[in-house]
């Protein structure tokens, strides 16, 4: 019952792991190989890692892609893929178990299409049509959008909901086209041509939402792609979602990943307009302010000088003209700026009173509406009507209870 | 240019222009009234532009061998079909 090799001490766990680690890293096959298969049980852990098996209708295999090196993967990888992996396969020592060490991963079964595929893109490429040079720029604020989708898409209501939200002055036209099957590029071309054709499309956005490779097909087409080439008009392709690359996003102007994504890169956002233009009025006003104020100061100044000669002829003509421009200013502003009319009240009531043919001094009075408007006539006063009194040391503020008529003998 | 006519980058260009010229402090205290109301009428246009203007969505449509342009029926259409 002896086996031959039983004068061996008994090894420890650790070190048959760690024999039959080194066994694989001595196989050439282990070390590099693809292998095809159907992803299951995945998982994307928290730290960055993908766990997951590999399985064929007999058997499976566990596998595990770090971070570094499955940030590359251009599509998700989900439970039921069909892919091709590479790497090479080791020993687990702590679980005693193997697993593949993945370092790529594609996308399997799309066999002639894809390759197809690659082949025009490859083509393309080395014709300069992808060149960035090619690319025209997106105007900031088009007037009208050209758009080229099924007009019973969620590609059209995303970007019609968007355009609407985003910046609704902007005009579109939509050229319904067929977005699968034979005869879409045929469709998509036409509508293209027909738009560019227009002198009042500032640019065009075709695509359609997501779909499987075969159902993007069209906008693989290598007529679509030099029609789009040729182009005069800027034009964005939003071509399903964010993992789908096509031809027609190569050689498009701007690519956006979504059709929705293409509503927002061809407007601007309107509310930073508004803040643009709220800001340039802001200086504008703020401009007339400092003018005024200006101007009161060189009045003030100039009644100051002349207060005690005989001022009042050439100052009184000063001051009709400031009159008049408080009055134009009163008119046509503007109900936006808040506090503007009340500042501008403010200004006129100081003039009002530099005025030196108004002596405070002597006892008069300078009566104004709650506007700071001054009074000069009893036209329009009303019983009860509120008042303000400025006298030379201050001021107070009235009820009207009767007004008199004086007979017009003054000259 | 009527300022009705403009859009929106024709009216922020000329009220940057306005503003120049405010700020240059060489116009009569007239002129600078005029220029100021120039810039505000502007400003106005443009807000109502931006918050009160809707663009139209029209479609083109083949009809009878020509092309013709009709309103597009927006949201809340039948046959939306998601997978498109």
């Amino acid at each position: 019952m002896k086996e031959g090799n039983d004068h061996m001490r008994p090894l420890m766990v650790s070190e048959v792991n760690g024999y039959i680690k080194k066994l694989f890293a001595g196989d050439i096959l282990l070390t590099y190989l693809q292998i095809e298969g159907e992803i299951s049980n995945f998982t994307h852990h928290y730290s960055g890692h993908m766990y997951f098996s590999l399985k064929d209708d007999k058997s499976r295999i566990k596998c595990v892609m770090f971070k570094n090196d499955n940030e590359a993967i251009d599509f998700k990888p989900k439970d039921g893929m069909r892919v091709v992996i590479s790497g090479h396969v080791s020993v687990y020592e702590k679980d005693g178990s193997y697993q593949v060490y993945v370092r790529k991963m594609e996308k399997q079964g799309l066999g002639d299409l894809y390759r197809a595929f690659e082949e025009l893109k490859k083509k393309l490429a080395e014709e300069g049509l992808f060149d960035q040079e090619r690319k025209a720029p997106l105007p900031r604020i088009p007037k009208k959008i050209g758009v080229v989708t099924s007009s019973t898409g969620a590609a059209i209501r995303d970007i019609t909901s968007i355009l609407k939200r985003r910046y609704p002055a902007v005009n579109m036209l939509l050229y319904p086209a067929l977005v699968q099957g034979d005869g879409a590029p045929r469709d998509i071309i036409k509508a293209l041509k027909y738009l560019d054709s227009r002198e009042d499309i500032d640019v065009i956005i075709v695509g359609r939402g997501g779909g499987s490779f075969e159902e993007l097909g069209a906008f693989n087409d290598e007529a679509l792609a030099r029609c789009i080439a040729d182009l005069v008009t800027p034009v964005i392709s939003a071509v399903g979602h964010e993992t789908d690359f096509t031809i027609a996003d190569f050689v498009a102007d701007v690519r956006a990943a979504t059709p929705s994504a293409a509503a927002e890169l061809s407007v601007p956002d309107r509310r930073t307009l508004l803040d643009e233009v709220s800001s340039i009025g802001s200086s504008v006003l703020g401009e007339m302010e400092k003018r005024i104020s200006r101007e009161y100061d060189k009045l003030d100044g100039l009644m100051k000088r002349l207060s005690y000669s005989s001022p009042y002829r050439s100052l009184s003509d000063k001051q009709m003209e400031l009159d008049g421009i408080f009055r134009q200013l009163e008119h046509s502003m503007f109900r936006r700026f808040s506090g503007y009319r009340e500042r501008l009240a403010g200004y006129d009531a100081r003039l009002k009173l530099s005025d030196p043919g108004l002596p405070l001094e002597k006892g008069y009075g300078i009566v104004t509406d709650p506007d700071g408007r001054i009074i000069r006539s009893i036209e329009g006063i009303r019983l009860k009507d509120v008042i303000s009194v400025r006298l030379k040391d201050g001021s107070l503020k009235a009820r009207v209870e009767e007004v008199f008529e004086e007979a017009k003998d003054e000259n | 240019m009527k300022i009705k006519d403009m859009n929106y980058e024709e009216g922020y260009e000329r009220i940057q222009e306005l503003l120049q010229e405010l700020e240059g402090g060489e116009l009569k205290l007239q002129e600078s009234v005029e220029k100021f109301k120039e810039a505000m009428d502007i400003y106005e246009h443009l807000r109502g532009l931006l918050t009160k203007a809707e663009g139209e969505v029209k479609q083109v449509l083949e009809r009878d061998g020509s092309l013709q342009e009709e309103d597009f029926p927006g949201q809340g259409q039948e046959g939306i079909d998601e997978s498109y």
